[in-house]
């Protein structure tokens, strides 16, 4: 645990007055607050800090304290005990923003200096916290439309995964973060999933791509093969004299399209031709013949 | 619409504490929409979570009605480019895995 220069991170001296103090911290929180900055880490843990110095710098009482035993925050706890003896301070709390963040990640070093009671709220919050989790899952679990449980915050929820759901999307399910204050609506909970692709098909929102190989003669001559699908085997015809590289496409046969049950996207399978290997006397004999007829 | 989703806009306000002409003011900015039922102005409760947040704006960091529809308009272009670099960071895996 390190020590933290305040004063520092809201820029202003350490002489500043109250008013300045307001001003860098309304001029900062501004620029970080995580409501103008969404989905932004890098933000949030500044706001953070910013948050922190002004709930140490804007309180009178929490600015002396960490003007005399800042750098020496060890000592903290006599100064405590010395407080202790006098008038508690009454003065009101500054105002502090609020937004949908963990507040509560306060430094270590300001945890020791100033506990966790120094905390407290002159306006009421009335939204719970919005949790945030991650959820990973086979491509194949994201075919059908199912159902699972998870456990936040030692609370099991049943959700229901729609079909089709993309790599790094997130679904809302309302009502299930923290809990709110004062009778106020409970925060959400913001899934995102991580789709692991273990299969031999690649996927660009609902089509699917695959490859087949097709031998020589059939790639010449043409016939039936077998192809697997995400849901199955299939038939397909291939024409003769089908080219390397060939793409052919099945209708329906891709992934299901997000939230729009019974349709699906389509399969493309590029044909790749294997030509034969270790050619028998014989056989090189006939395709000597058969390229002369050239 | 439902009924049950629909709160009276001066309900709102007293459990807010914010003044009407607030929530009218950004209605004018065309930043929240308000529906009328039985001669009554409410706020649907898909909105409560935007609106919150542009009190935050407002009431918090001195943001006038100007700003936050400037920002807003932003936010709507962030988060359109977030969704669109999801989808290229998706697009790039497929090339690249294959």
């Amino acid at each position: 645990m390190s020590y933290i220069d305040y004063y520092k991170i809201l820029g202003v001296p350490k002489n500043a007055s109250e008013k300045d103090i307001k001003k860098a911290y309304r001029k900062l929180a501004r620029l970080y607050h995580p409501d103008l900055n969404p989905n932004d880490k890098e933000a949030e843990r500044k706001f953070k800090e910013v948050n922190e110095a002004h709930e140490v710098l804007s309180h009178p009482e929490n600015r002396k304290k960490y003007d005399e035993y800042g750098k020496d925050w060890k000592h903290a706890e006599e100064f405590e005990k010395a407080k202790q003896q006098q008038q508690q301070y009454q003065g009101s709390r500054q105002q502090q923003y609020h937004g949908n963040f963990e507040e509560s990640d306060f430094s270590d070093f300001f945890e020791s200096m100033f506990g966790g009671g120094s905390r407290q709220h002159s306006r009421t919050m009335f939204r719970g916290q919005d949790f945030n989790a991650e959820l990973q899952l086979d491509l194949k679990d994201v075919f059908t439309t199912h159902k699972r449980t998870l456990t936040v915050n030692n609370k099991n929820i049943r959700i229901t995964i729609p079909a089709g759901v993309e790599n790094g999307q997130v679904i809302k399910i309302k009502g299930h973060g923290g809990k709110g204050v004062n009778n106020g609506p409970n925060g959400d909970l913001y899934i995102k999933f991580n789709i692991v692709n273990n299969t031999n098909f690649k996927r660009d929102k609902e089509n699917l791509y695959t490859t087949v190989s097709l031998d020589l003669y059939k790639a010449l001559l043409g016939g039936d093969v077998m192809v697997d699908t995400f849901d199955g085997k299939v038939k397909l015809k291939v024409k003769p004299e089908t080219q390397n590289g060939t793409q052919v496409k099945l209708k329906g046969k891709g992934f299901p399209v997000y939230k729009k049950e019974g349709q699906f996207g389509d399969l493309y399978i590029t044909y790749n031709i294997k030509t034969p290997t270790n050619l028998t006397e014989k056989e090189k004999e006939l395709f000597t013949e058969l390229s002369k007829l050239r | 619409m439902d009924r049950d989703n629909l709160i009276p806009i001066q309900e709102f306000c007293a459990h807010y504490q914010v003044p009407e002409t607030f929530i009218s003011s950004l209605y004018d900015y065309e930043l929240i929409e308000i529906i009328t039922t039985e001669n009554t102005q409410c706020i649907s409760v898909t909105q409560i979570r935007n609106i919150e947040k542009l009190i935050r704006f407002h009431f918090e960091m001195d943001i006038n009605l100007e700003g936050i529809h400037a920002i807003s308009n932003l936010l709507d272009k962030v988060e359109s480019l977030q969704n669109e670099i999801k989808r290229l960071h998706n697009k790039i895996d497929f090339y690249e895995n294959q």
